[in-house]
């Protein structure tokens, strides 16, 4: 009983954070541009949070905030949900490398990342009819969006290491 | 416990994790598909931005002040000052500059047709107008679209057109109870009827998701010359006729084709917009606004508010 009312106050707070995410990536991030670029912190999140937990975790947060953008910006369903998630799985995949390097991984999966939800909302926007070509300047500002969001999925998935941590050892005290 | 065993358990878990991420994403796809089938998630939708509109806006606001605090080191206070008192000027004059060429032409024009009489009294900007904050941005890249602070309860409704006082920003696609979102001329959906103000000649200015817009279809009579100012045509009916768009960079232009092409630089800076004036006494042809609804390229994406010829693509 009472492991099934923690669990609900797990999910709880994990949504209230995802909300919090979502409003400061669309309030307040765009603010802080450099030259007009600005990370993704929604992509550097879900590929911290499945490096460190797996692929099953990678999806399920990305789907979530995605579909949380979806939902509040009245995109069509799914047009950053499926994106996010494909981002959140193959970050997911990466998870037994991920002590092999702490830097260039989370780092390099970052960029990856970014690049794949990218490419996965521009199939996604042709499938709904607005896709279109991509201009230079656009292919100028995805590459340093890319290297961004990857520096910024490092610095989340360095606060992440201690939870990952205790998440090792608790596994460990109850095999 | 053996540790062969625990390298099984380890094993068996990650191949789940495997087999449910890879659920959950074949889920994610399920949701695409049915979303496509029945539209969107509006009510959710109107219940969370309803919910979550104040901390946008306060958040927002918060962030703005950390940029300004960050660019405007107090060393160079009085050099910012400066700065922003010499863009002003630069925007009053460019104001002044299409004002008096606009006189100029009209007077040329009415003294030919004296007898002439306006023949769409809907174009009309009585000046009324609501002040909207940017209280967010659309992380999507694909997807350009600004939410304001104010909606329905301010009297926003679909379709009106945003300014700010440097040209044309775009137009009212979707309104909620307290926020609205915005299309702007760069989104690739854009597309404003628009006229060369010196050579009067006419083409559709599309966004393309960049800092840059390209007109298209000018007819090649007469050239395009790179400076030249770029104004709302007000054809079709979207927009209000004489709102700056922006200033020719580099035309393109081919002995073979029919039309030109003219790359526009925006007078309006869509990186650092914070506030903008909607035009809630515009009155778009109703005529027009309904012929213009099939032509509409996105169709359940922009809702009814992207109805008008040249509104969205």
């Amino acid at each position: 009983m009472r492991g099934r009312s923690s669990r609900g106050v797990w999910i709880g707070a994990g949504l209230l954070a995802g909300v919090v995410l979502v409003i400061l990536q669309i309030s307040v991030v765009p603010w802080l541009s450099i030259k007009g670029v600005y990370p993704n912190v929604l992509v550097a999140v879900t590929v911290a949070v499945g490096l460190h937990f797996g692929p099953w975790e990678g999806v399920g947060l990305g789907a979530v905030l995605g579909a949380l953008v979806d939902v509040l910006l009245g995109h069509p369903a799914g047009f950053l949900m499926v994106p996010l998630g494909l981002a959140g799985y193959a970050s997911g995949l990466a998870h037994r490398r991920v002590l092999e390097s702490r830097v260039l991984v989370p780092f390099g999966m970052g960029v990856v990342a970014a690049w794949l939800d990218l490419l996965a909302q521009f199939a996604v926007a042709t499938m709904w009819g607005y896709g279109g070509r991509w201009t230079v300047a656009q292919m100028r500002w995805a590459f340093f969006y890319a290297l961004f969001t990857g520096a910024l999925a490092w610095g989340f998935f360095l606060l992440l290491l201690p939870v990952h941590r205790l998440q090792r050892q608790e596994r460990l005290r109850v095999m | 416990m053996d540790v062969r065993t625990l390298g099984g358990r380890s094993r068996s878990w990650r191949r789940r994790g495997r087999v449910l991420g890879g659920l959950i994403l074949v889920l994610a796809v399920g949701v695409l598909g049915l979303g496509m089938a029945l539209g969107q998630l509006s009510t959710a939708g109107e219940f969370l931005r309803w919910l979550v509109a104040p901390w946008e806006t306060r958040w927002s606001r918060e962030a703005r002040a950390v940029r300004a605090q960050v660019e405007a080191p107090r060393s160079v206070e009085a050099l910012r000052a400066e700065n922003e008192r010499l863009r002003r000027e630069i925007a009053k004059l460019t104001i002044d500059q299409v004002r008096f060429a606009e006189i100029e032409q009209e007077n040329r024009r009415l003294r030919a047709l004296l007898h002439f009489t306006e023949a769409h009294p809907y174009y009309t900007v009585r000046g009324a107008s609501v002040v909207g904050e940017v209280i967010g941005r659309d992380p999507s890249l694909v997807v350009q679209r600004f939410i304001l602070n104010v909606g329905e309860l301010q009297g926003i409704r679909p379709g009106m057109p945003v300014v700010t006082d440097t040209g044309l920003v775009g137009q009212v696609i979707r309104v909620h109870k307290t926020t609205c979102e915005v299309l702007p001329i760069t989104a690739r959906e854009s597309a404003v009827n628009a006229i060369v103000q010196s050579s009067r000649l006419t083409g559709v200015v599309e966004g393309q998701n960049s800092d840059t817009l390209v007109m298209k279809y000018i007819p090649v009579d007469r050239p395009v010359q790179v400076g030249d100012l770029i104004l709302t045509s007000g054809l079709g009916s979207v927009y209000p006729p004489k709102l700056v768009i922006g200033q020719v960079i580099r035309v393109q232009r081919h002995d073979y084709d029919m039309f030109q092409e003219a790359y526009i630089r925006p007078t309006v800076d869509f990186r650092r917009v914070e506030q903008v004036l909607i035009l809630t006494d515009f009155r778009p042809n109703p005529e027009l606004q309904g012929a213009g609804k099939g032509t509409s390229k996105t169709g359940s994406v922009e809702g009814d508010g992207a109805s008008g010829d040249a509104g969205t693509k």
